[in-house]
């Protein structure tokens, strides 16, 4: 990317061209697609997802950082709900019939730094298995707004 | 007037720097890239523009900094910038940059040649509200900039009033996640208040104008994965000398974070007309350590 025309302050075309790109970015944020199931298919449907979900359990024993959290938790159960809670945040037809995420972590004092590693180990998963940027990208953000709730500081 | 020595401020940092070097437990749980690049004020950002985010990697639960430097050559001038930041909580950030601005075609001309005007800068950001990517709206920070003219017999000469001078701002960023084709878009929008010319390098203030104006700053990138970024930034500056022109800013860069210790900037950027030599585009690299 090169700059192009010299800047001059009596010229607003650069302040234009920037509230331009920002609200085509909010635009292109507001539109995505939310309903259908093209990123439940792009991780590979059910089968797809119980693999990730498998890949990144086994990151997340490795990892020093957070393993500890996980100590005395029926892991099967575990797999089988955190895969059920992504297939539906992925659009998947199944329904997930576990607990709220919120609810499950509260009083485990999950830290911000914690959350982020599992952010990490989920995003080095999917990309263990070739998932799309795209996927990925778009399953974090579903994911994101779950923080505070698992931080246990939403209001 | 020249200034001899290190003020306090200094002192505490390079401690902290020290101190953290002996810290085995490197402030790293934020997610990379979300420490921004240092801009060349020394506070975290993109390259000319400051952000809402605070400088490192450190949570609200650890503390953390960042180092780096940076060149920027226009052919007829160039600028070597370098200084430190520290971060507590992902609340507060201290920083401190020494810019140094060779005045090269111009120094020849006024038969001052290999003159440098230096400068340094106090910073402090302070994170108001939000998170750039877990909260709903933007992160918000403000921000001072206290800039201190270490050889100010030049600015003086073209008319400019103060050697010292405070700028203050007010910032929005916000990572949209997946916001473009699949990508993360990093937006960020700020206003600053400034009597400073071409930040600080020509003085403060000036025979045009001497009073403090508010100016618009803006960033727009992409993270093309989870380690590159393409941005483009545009900083308004205000014009307080008769002398010269002065013009906005914008640069468009690529910044590299292989890990959570480094990141690496170039840039290129359009400075327009400064100290009355006009159409200076410059090459601008950077690097920054986090620890």
């Amino acid at each position: 990317m090169v700059a192009t025309a010299q800047v001059r302050r009596s010229s607003p075309t650069y302040l234009v061209l920037l509230l331009v790109l920002l609200l085509q970015g909010i635009t292109a944020c507001a539109t995505q697609p939310q309903r259908d199931d093209w990123l439940y298919q792009s991780l590979g449907g059910q089968v797809g997802i119980e693999r990730l979900v498998n890949r990144f359990l086994h990151r997340v024993a490795d990892d020093e950082r957070i393993v500890h959290y996980f100590y005395g938790i029926d892991i099967s159960r575990l797999e089988q709900k955190f895969a059920e809670y992504l297939a539906m945040v992925a659009g998947g037809p199944e329904p997930y019939l576990g607990e709220q995420p919120g609810f499950v972590h509260r009083g485990y004092h999950i830290t911000e730094a914690a959350f982020n590693a599992v952010v990490e180990d989920l995003l080095d998963a999917m990309a263990e298995l070739g998932i799309p940027l795209a996927a990925r990208n778009e399953l974090i953000a579903r994911l994101a707004p779950l923080q505070p709730h698992i931080l246990g500081t939403d209001p | 007037m020249k200034r001899r020595g290190y003020p306090i401020p200094v002192w505490i940092l390079i401690l902290l720097l020290c101190g953290s070097g002996f810290d085995l437990a490197h402030a790293k749980g934020r997610l990379l890239a979300t420490g921004g690049a240092s801009q060349l004020e020394g506070a975290a950002g993109g390259g000319l523009v400051p952000w809402a985010v605070l400088a490192g990697y450190g949570t609200r639960d650890e503390q953390g900094g960042t180092a780096f430097v940076t060149r920027i050559e226009s052919g007829d001038y160039n600028l070597n910038s370098f200084g430190a930041a520290y971060t507590f909580n992902n609340r507060v950030e201290f920083s401190l940059a020494r810019n140094e601005f060779a005045l090269g075609t111009l120094g020849r001309a006024l038969g001052l040649s290999g003159a440098v005007i230096r400068q340094d800068v106090f910073g402090v950001k302070y994170r108001l509200a939000g998170d750039l990517l877990y909260s709903e709206l933007p992160q918000l920070a403000v921000g001072v900039q206290h800039k201190r003219n270490r050889d100010f017999a030049v600015p003086h000469s073209v008319g400019a009033r103060d050697d010292t001078g405070t700028d203050f701002y007010l910032g929005a960023s916000k990572l949209v996640l997946a916001g473009w084709y699949g990508r993360h878009v990093l937006l960020h929008a700020g206003v600053r208040a400034s009597r400073a010319n071409e930040i600080g390098i020509l003085g403060f203030g000036g025979d045009r104008n001497d009073a403090y104006q508010a100016l618009f700053e803006g960033s727009v990138g992409i993270l093309l994965n989870r380690q590159l970024m393409v941005a483009a930034e545009y900083r308004q500056k205000p014009e307080n000398l008769s002398f010269t022109r002065e013009d906005d800013w914008a640069d468009a860069f690529v910044a590299f974070f292989p890990n959570k210790r480094l990141a690496l900037i170039a840039a290129y950027a359009d400075l327009g007309t400064v100290a009355s030599l006009p159409g200076q585009r410059a090459w601008y690299v950077s690097m920054q350590l986090s620890y």
